[in-house]
């Protein structure tokens, strides 16, 4: 079972190119010197060396796990030699600027081609994604210097990063950190406790980087006194030749449900009040220099989902067309046949084909307005993309998480019995799937960050941006013929989707209780809506293409049949129930906030 | 040491499909890898070109597409790329291909050594490698598994035959037709692929008269074979029901297997 990772390269092409046409972005400056060709050359590339290097390592880190010994932590031996791969062939710093040492693609490639490094094998692309993120704090706030150092080596994968933001106390909660820093001299001197820090001590790399949150002696209390340092294992001196080993200690590791290769430590840091580090960014500017990486971690959760879910679907698919059990309940064939003929397994392979494909499209979309939001010459233009991706991004983590584990509990249900087994991958996928739900902010935080944050600041102009952009969708593509039925009932979510969001919006400063705690339901129905938003683009794309076609039994046109039925199917079944669902949002009932602490 | 790698661009055929109806491959819409023999043999060149010191050149035949092969050698390392591409060399057979191949190996001037894949995954006939050698009259060690040593004037690889294993010395310049189990080859560089996309890549495009060959010597004109037709064979099992005593039936069944060389 070596080969696990299944991927179609026709589906990602059709969303990259007759969807968004990502080669357009190659007219930015920033971009002038790629082409179209050489953005599809590095997808392609990117699917072989995931399945190449990467693919190999998901059953091996789980059979080897994570062996901590003596306060050292060491890992599956294929995975240091894959990191140094990853590093060498540039798959790190894909979109990272070229003056730092990164590839200068578009910052969407970055989130394309780790669907495929996820999905090969989700433990090993965390320490890429890791690095990545730390670097990138580094490449965005800290001085010349630190960045000469730093990333050469983290870029390249010789170091790799981690980012040290939770502690004991201090989880959902980032306000209440406790880790101090004390000034001394050009650097810091950090004590306190680390706590679920992703690969905080491994033996794949000569060092490890800590992007760590602590608070600064005399700094204000609550999130505006938190700053961001830069702490190594092995200290670096500042002309980048290392030191001695720094006063870090794993305490352990955490034994979790899934992800076994990937170690998730307890970190003490400066027991012996000698743990040296170099502040990054401003002080007590840590916290919004940390979002920065926060919202990207969460975009990628999206990334992470979609790309297990979509494995996790057409790995059931392959099972169900080539298990035969049962006769045909029609009798229309005399033979028993694969389970693919049973209309209830239809039902699901269906239903995962339909929102696996609808969340890769709107995280490639997501994507691809990240670069418009930062390369569009016009300013205006900038603003509306860069507040649409603030707007959907909680929708991405929050919808998607759930949405991955969902897919992969379907996937086993398809196979019955051998689904629940460890000869196919599915049951993996779904322990390994479940902490996406939980970290970089649980589900719920999305859910309050959409409806407390996203769909009220700066008088909700991401809000309002969401809702032009579907206008702007529905003036375009409004009086299609072919979907009319779709668009009504779509257009009928739209109307009940702001009517139902304006009650909250204002429930939130007369009523707080009531309005978060139907904020989760919202967060599953804007999911649902930009899903069928998503679909019915593709759906209108691909029946244009169709009916250009004169010969539609190719492979081609099986694609894009598939498109339109999927549309019709999840628009039709399911958007009825979400608008149910949003007028139970905004119910007088209160039993969720008047319920007794006692009665439950 | 200078190093000439040839490769060919053919369609992925893990992603082919049967059409069920006619039981032919669907092509359309299959994209094009670069043969995955001559993967080996580009890294073979590299980990040569690693040790010695030199360059590698790879040299493909093909529609103007083929020129991603040639761009995914050089984002794997290889310095050069030649496309040889014209009307006139579509439909050759694999004479009329080492020829034309053999003419851009002419052009390029000095070599130390060829590397080609085995066979092409879509052709499976293992002759172009051979014939090329044969045309530039230079020794060639086919099938090989394993490169022992390499000077700057000789060489000694392992060959697979039927039943064993060959050692076999070489002066240089040779030709070496390469196996899977040679290497594994390394991925390509995303800063390289970068390079290799640029306008100013080092990646040359030659046609008939640039080698210097006219239209009857090359393509199908040039070639001494034809396909006539290509077919999926239809198998229709036979069955036979052998009946009598348990020792006729045997009998029979053993004559039967040994009639048709079975046993």
């Amino acid at each position: 079972m070596a080969e696990h990772y299944r991927v179609r390269e026709d589906e990602i092409f059709f969303i990259l190119n007759e969807e968004l046409d990502y080669g357009s972005l190659c007219k930015y400056k920033r971009y002038e010197e790629l082409s179209p060709e050489t953005l599809d050359m590095l997808v392609r590339e990117a699917i072989r060396f995931a399945k190449g290097v990467l693919e190999p390592l998901h059953h091996e880190g789980e059979r080897h796990g994570v062996i901590f010994e003596n306060g050292s932590v060491h890992l599956t031996p294929g995975f240091r030699d894959a990191f140094k791969k990853m590093g060498e062939n540039g798959w790190i710093a894909v979109s990272r600027d070229t003056t730092y040492g990164g590839m200068g693609f578009p910052q969407m490639m970055r989130i394309v081609i780790n669907e495929y490094l996820y999905g090969s094998c989700l433990c090993m692309n965390f320490l890429s994604s890791l690095t990545h993120g730390a670097g990138h704090l580094i490449e965005s706030f800290a001085d010349e210097n630190l960045k000469k150092i730093f990333f050469p080596n983290m870029y390249s994968g010789r170091w790799s990063g981690t980012i040290a933001l939770t502690e004991p106390n201090a989880g959902s909660s980032l306000a209440n950190i406790k880790t101090k820093a004390k000034r001394e001299g050009n650097h810091f001197k950090i004590s306190g406790i680390k706590q679920f820090i992703t690969y905080a001590e491994h033996d794949l790399t000569e060092n490890i980087i800590h992007l760590l949150l602590a608070r600064i002696e005399g700094a204000p209390s609550g999130t505006k006194g938190i700053s961001l340092f830069i702490v190594p294992k092995i200290w670096v001196n500042e002309d980048g030749t290392l030191g001695e080993p720094n006063d870090i200690i794993c305490a352990g590791v955490e034994k979790k449900m899934g992800l076994h290769a990937a170690p998730t430590c307890l970190m003490s840091f400066g027991e012996n009040n000698q743990c040296k580090a170099y502040l990054c960014g401003q002080e007590n500017r840590g916290l919004p220099h940390m979002f920065q990486m926060m919202n990207e971690a969460r975009v990628n959760i999206g990334v992470c989902s979609m790309s297990i879910a979509s494995s996790a679907y057409l790995n059931a698919l392959e099972y169900c067309k080539t298990r035969i059990q049962g006769f045909d309940i029609a009798r229309r064939y005399k033979e028993e046949v694969p389970i693919i003929y049973h209309p209830d397994i239809r039902r699901m392979l269906l239903w995962m084909k339909a929102v696996t494909e609808g969340l890769r499209s709107l995280i490639y979309t997501t994507a691809y307005y990240m670069d418009i939001a930062l390369e569009d010459p016009d300013e205006s233009k900038r603003r509306h993309y860069k507040l649409l991706l603030d707007f959907l991004t909680p929708i991405i983590k929050g919808y998607g998480a759930d949405l991955c584990f969902r897919v992969c509990e379907t996937a086993i249900q398809c196979l019955g019995g051998y689904g629940y087994c460890k000869d196919y991958p599915l049951e993996q996928y779904m322990r390994d799937s479940k902490i996406f739900s939980i970290f970089e902010g649980t589900n719920g935080i999305q859910a309050l960050d959409l409806l407390g944050r996203k769909m009220r600041i700066d008088s909700g102009k991401a809000y309002r941006a969401f809702f032009k952009e579907i206008d702007l969708f529905l003036k375009e593509n409004g009086h299609n013929k072919n979907f009319i039925n779709e668009i009504a009932i779509f257009k009928d979510a739209i109307k009940e989707l702001k009517r139902t969001s304006d009650i909250m919006i204002e429930r939130m400063d007369v009523d707080p209780l009531q309005s978060a705690s139907y904020s989760f339901p919202l967060l599953e129905c804007y999911g649902d809506i930009v899903l069928s938003w998503r679909l019915l683009n593709m759906a209108i794309i691909s029946d244009n293409l169709l009916s250009k076609m004169s010969d539609r039994s190719g492979r081609k046109a099986y694609l894009y049949k598939g498109k339109i039925f999927q549309a019709r199917y999840f628009i039709d079944v399911f958007l009825p129930q979400t608008i149910a669902r949003l007028k139970s949002c905004i119910r007088d009932g209160r039993e969720i906030a008047e319920i007794p602490d006692e009665s439950f | 040491m200078d190093i000439i790698v040839m490769i060919k661009q053919v369609p992925d055929t893990t992603d082919i499909e049967i059409d069920p109806k006619t039981g032919n491959l669907i092509r359309s819409g299959i994209e094009g890898i670069i043969n995955p023999y001559d993967l080996n043999a580009i890294e073979a060149s590299l980990e040569i070109k690693e040790r010695i010191g030199g360059s590698v050149t790879v040299i493909s035949m093909g529609p103007p597409q083929a020129i991603d092969a040639i761009t995914e050698a050089i984002g794997m390392g290889v310095d050069r790329g030649i496309l040889l591409t014209d009307r006139a060399f579509a439909g050759a057979d694999t004479l009329a291909t080492s020829f034309t191949l053999g003419k851009a190996v002419e052009k390029l001037g000095s070599y130390d050594l060829i590397l080609c894949g085995y066979q092409a995954i879509d052709g499976d006939t293992a002759q172009v490698g051979p014939q090329l050698a044969e045309y530039l009259n230079i020794p060639q060690i086919t099938s090989v598994t394993k490169i022992e040593k390499v000077t700057e004037n000789s060489i000694i690889a392992i060959r697979s035959v039927e039943d064993g294993y060959e050692r076999v010395f070489s002066q240089l310049p040779a030709l070496l037709t390469v196996k899977r189990e040679l290497n594994r080859p390394r991925f390509v560089r995303v800063d390289r692929l970068l390079s290799a996309c640029e306008e100013k890549a080092p990646i040359d495009i030659w046609n008939a008269a640039d080698i210097g060959v006219k239209a009857f010597q090359v393509g199908m004109r040039g070639s001494m074979t034809e396909v006539i037709d290509v077919f999926t064979p239809k198998f229709k099992r036979k069955g036979k029901i052998l009946k009598g005593s348990s020792k006729d039936v045997v009998d029979k069944l053993l004559s039967e297997l040994k009639e048709n060389n079975l046993i």
